[in-house]
C-alpha cells in the first residue's frame, strides 16, 4: 500500500469513525417527522 | 320547478369544498323531475379574489336575473345567519313573485322564529331538508295546498304555522351523488381552489346523518334527532371513486357526526375500499372511548389518515357538566394507539362552560398540548357557542358578544359595524354568535385564549405541555398577566389556514408567549427549563421554514444549524411525552443539531458542549459530517 493510499485510508477510517459518533448521538422529536410526513400521506401509491 | 340553491359566504379561507347539504338536495331534486342550480356565495366571493362584505349581494342578483328561478332556498350555518338574512331581503326587492325558503343548521333550529323575525321569507324547512323541500316544489308546482308538507313553517291568515316533522329518510334512497349534477354544480370550479403545492387535494363527502350521543353543547346530534343513519359502503365509495377519478380529489372527508360508532359498518367500509384499490385517503369522526384496537390496521390499509376527536375537556367534573362522559386519560390512549398504527388524528376541545374554572382550561390547554406530542395532528380550541337546538340553549344563560371571537368564525375578517348592531340587537335570533359568560375570565380574555393556545399548542407545544405541568393549572391566569403587560393579539395577525406561512404565526404569539413564561410562577429553575424548551421549540419552527431564528444559532451550514441549548432536551421530551415529572436535573446543556438530508427528512443529534468549537470551523470533520448527511 502506498503512503497516499494508507492516509486516505486513515482519513476515511476516521470519518466513518466520527459518522457512527453523530449517527450515535440522534435524537428523536417526534415533531419533526410529523410535520414532515403529514404532507405526504398517501396509501396504494 | 327551477329552484336556486343558495349558499351564502361562510369562511375566510382559500381553498372552497361543495356545500354538501345543498349538493345532495340537488341530486334528490332533480332525481324528482325539479330543476335545482347551485350558486354558492362562498366560491363565487374566493373565485373573484375579493372576499368583501358587500360583493355578493350583487353576485345573487345576477344569478337571479340570468337563472329566473321559481323558489330560492337559501341555507345557513351559525357563522353566516346574517348573509343568509341580507339575501333573503335581497331576494324579494329584486323579485317580490319569487318564493323565499330557508333551512339548513340555523333555519332548520330557528323556523317560527326566522317567519317571526324575516317577512321577506316565505318557508322554513326545520330538520332534514329533502322530503320538505321536495314537497313544497310539487305542491307549488301543482298550486296545491302545502299543508301536508311535512317539516315546514309558514303563514296562513297573517299565523305561523308549523306541520309536522318527517319521519328521517333511508340514506339508501338517496339517488347518486356528483355524477348525476350536470348543470346544477360545476366541481371543477372548486377543484382550482386547491392551492398549488398543497398535499391534499381535500373534498367532503356524505356518509351519514346522526349521534346517539347528548352533549350539551351540540347542535347536530339533537338536529338529526340522535339517529344514527349510514349511506351504504358501496354507495361512498362510488362517489370517492367518482371525484377521484373525474376531478383528481385524493383526500375525502367523510361527513358524519359519529361514523365509527358502528365498528361493523367501519369494517364494512374499509373493506369495500380496500376492494376498490384507490389511491386516496379519508378521515371520520369518532370518539376517543370507542374502541378501535382491533380495526386500526384494517382502517390504515383502507386508506384512513386521520380521525377527528372531540375531546372538549381535560377535566372529569366538566365531562359530566357536558353529558359526554369521556376519560381524559383514554384520550392520550387513544391518541397514542392510532400513532402506532400510522393514523393523525384532530383533537378539539371546547372552552367556557358558565361554571368552567380558568384552572380547568389550563388542564385542557396542557392535554391538548400533549395529545400533539402523542401524535395528534391539530389541537383546537373553541368557545362554546350558543347552538339551537343544543341542550344548552334550552335554559337561559347570560350571554356574552365579543368582536374578535365573532372574527374567528364569522365569513369576513373584517365585521361591518352595521352588523355587530343587527347581532346585537337580537340575541335570541343571532344565539349562535353569542357565548355564555364563564368565570374564567371575561369575554375578551377568552377571546384571547381562544385565539393564542390555539397556535400556541400547534407550534410549540412542548412549551405549552412544560407550562402546563409546572404551573399547575396556572397557565391561563399568567396568560391573563402577560395579555395585561402585552397588550391583546388581534385578528388579522393569525391565519388559521394551513396553507399559509406558520411563521408569521409564530411572529404575532411570540411577544405574549414570552411574557406569559416570564408571569408564571415558577421557581428559576422551572423558568429556565421552560425558556430553555421554548428556545428550542423556536429554533426548530425556523429551521423547518428554511429561515433564520430570531437570536442567531450557535452554528450553521448549508444544510444544518447547531443550537446551544441550556438543557436536555432529548430527555425532557421523553419525559414531556411519558407524562413524567420535569426537574432541575434536567438543566445540563446540550448542543443539538438539526440537519436536512438529501431525501428532504430532517436528522437530529445532540452533541455535548464541548465540540462547540468544532462546529464552528468549516474545515472541521464534524462540519464536513454533516453537510454530507442524507
Amino acid at each position: 500500500m502506498n503512503e497516499s493510499l494508507a492516509v486516505e485510508n486513515n482519513v476515511e477510517k476516521s470519518q466513518n469513525l466520527r459518522l457512527k459518533t453523530l449517527r450515535s448521538r440522534k435524537f428523536q422529536d417526534p415533531l419533526l417527522s410529523a410535520q414532515i410526513t403529514n404532507s405526504t400521506t398517501v396509501i396504494f401509491a | 320547478m327551477r329552484v336556486l340553491l343558495l349558499q351564502p359566504p361562510l369562511l375566510p379561507a382559500a381553498e372552497v369544498t361543495p356545500p354538501l347539504g345543498l349538493t345532495t338536495l340537488a341530486s334528490w331534486l332533480m332525481a324528482r323531475g325539479h330543476e335545482p342550480r347551485i350558486l354558492d356565495l362562498d366560491l363565487e366571493v374566493r373565485e373573484r379574489d375579493s372576499a368583501s362584505e358587500d360583493r355578493y349581494v350583487p353576485l345573487f342578483e345576477r344569478a337571479l336575473d340570468d337563472f329566473a328561478p321559481d323558489v330560492c332556498a337559501v341555507t345557513s350555518m351559525y357563522s353566516n345567519s346574517l348573509q343568509a338574512e341580507h339575501l333573503m331581503r335581497a331576494a324579494k326587492r329584486r323579485r317580490p313573485d319569487l318564493v323565499t325558503v330557508a333551512g339548513g343548521a340555523h333555519f332548520g333550529a330557528l323556523g317560527t322564529a326566522s317567519l317571526r323575525r324575516l317577512p321577506e321569507l316565505d318557508f322554513a324547512i326545520q330538520g332534514e331538508g329533502e322530503p320538505a323541500l321536495s314537497g313544497l316544489l310539487d305542491a307549488l308546482a301543482a298550486g296545491s295546498s302545502w299543508d301536508s308538507v311535512p317539516s315546514l313553517c309558514y303563514r296562513e291568515n297573517g299565523e305561523i304555522r308549523t306541520s309536522p316533522a318527517a319521519a328521517q329518510i333511508d340514506l339508501a334512497t338517496l339517488p347518486p351523488m356528483w355524477s348525476t349534477l350536470g348543470e346544477a354544480l360545476d366541481i371543477e370550479r372548486y377543484a382550482r381552489t386547491i392551492q398549488p403545492g398543497s398535499p391534499r387535494r381535500v373534498i367532503y363527502i356524505e356518509a351519514g346523518r346522526g349521534c346517539p350521543f347528548a352533549c350539551t353543547f351540540c347542535a347536530t346530534a339533537p338536529f338529526w334527532r340522535r339517529q344514527f343513519r349510514v349511506k351504504p359502503a358501496e354507495k361512498i365509495v362510488d362517489e370517492i371513486r367518482f371525484l377521484h377519478e373525474e376531478h383528481g380529489y385524493d383526500s375525502f372527508m367523510l361527513v358524519h357526526d359519529l361514523l365509527t360508532v358502528s365498528p361493523k359498518f367501519m369494517a364494512q367500509f374499509c373493506d369495500a375500499m380496500l376492494e376498490a384499490k384507490l389511491p386516496v385517503e379519508w378521515m371520520a369522526n369518532s370518539r376517543t372511548d370507542i374502541r378501535l384496537k382491533g380495526l386500526l390496521p384494517k382502517m390504515k390499509a383502507a386508506g384512513c389518515w386521520k380521525l377527528f376527536f372531540g375531546i372538549e375537556s381535560a377535566s372529569e367534573r366538566i365531562q359530566k357538566v357536558v353529558d359526554k362522559h369521556l376519560d381524559p386519560k383514554s384520550a392520550e390512549t387513544t391518541v397514542a394507539e392510532l400513532a402506532q398504527h400510522g393514523i393523525s388524528c384532530t383533537c378539539s376541545f371546547v372552552l367556557g362552560q358558565p361554571d368552567e374554572r380558568a384552572d380547568e382550561i389550563s388542564e385542557s390547554i396542557t392535554l391538548g398540548a400533549r395529545l400533539k406530542m402523542l401524535g395528534a395532528d391539530l389541537v383546537q380550541f373553541h368557545r362554546l357557542r350558543m347552538w339551537p337546538p343544543a341542550p344548552i340553549t334550552k335554559s337561559p344563560l347570560p350571554v356574552d358578544f365579543d368582536l374578535d371571537s365573532l372574527r374567528i368564525e364569522y365569513p369576513f375578517v373584517q365585521v361591518p359595524e352595521d352588523h355587530v348592531q343587527a347581532i346585537l340587537a337580537d340575541n335570541d335570533f343571532f344565539s349562535g354568535y353569542f357565548v355564555p359568560e364563564t368565570i374564567a375570565g371575561s369575554p375578551a380574555q377568552m377571546a384571547q385564549v381562544e385565539m393564542f393556545f390555539h397556535h400556541a399548542v400547534s407550534l410549540a407545544p412542548y412549551t405549552v405541555a412544560a407550562l402546563g405541568r409546572l404551573t399547575h393549572g396556572g397557565m391561563v391566569s399568567a396568560f391573563y398577566e402577560a395579555l395585561a403587560e402585552v397588550g391583546p393579539l388581534h385578528r388579522e395577525q393569525l391565519s388559521w389556514d394551513a396553507t399559509d406561512d406558520p411563521l408569521a404565526n409564530w411572529r404575532a404569539l411570540r411577544p405574549l408567549f414570552r411574557s406569559l413564561i416570564a408571569h408564571a410562577d415558577l421557581s428559576e429553575e422551572a423558568k429556565a427549563l421552560v425558556q430553555g424548551i421554548f428556545g428550542y421549540e423556536e429554533w426548530r419552527m425556523h429551521f423547518l421554514c428554511g429561515m433564520p431564528t430570531p437570536e442567531p444559532a450557535a452554528a450553521g451550514g448549508n444544510n444544518w444549524s447547531a443550537f446551544l441549548c441550556p438543557l436536555d432536551m432529548p430527555q425532557a421530551i421523553e419525559r414531556l411525552r411519558a407524562g413524567e415529572e420535569l426537574t432541575d436535573d434536567l438543566l445540563e446543556s446540550r448542543i443539538l443539531i438539526l440537519a436536512r438530508e438529501a431525501s428532504g427528512g430532517i436528522a437530529s443529534y445532540e452533541l455535548d458542549t464541548d465540540q462547540l468549537p468544532e462546529l464552528t470551523r468549516p474545515d472541521s470533520e464534524l462540519v464536513r459530517e454533516l453537510s454530507a448527511v442524507n
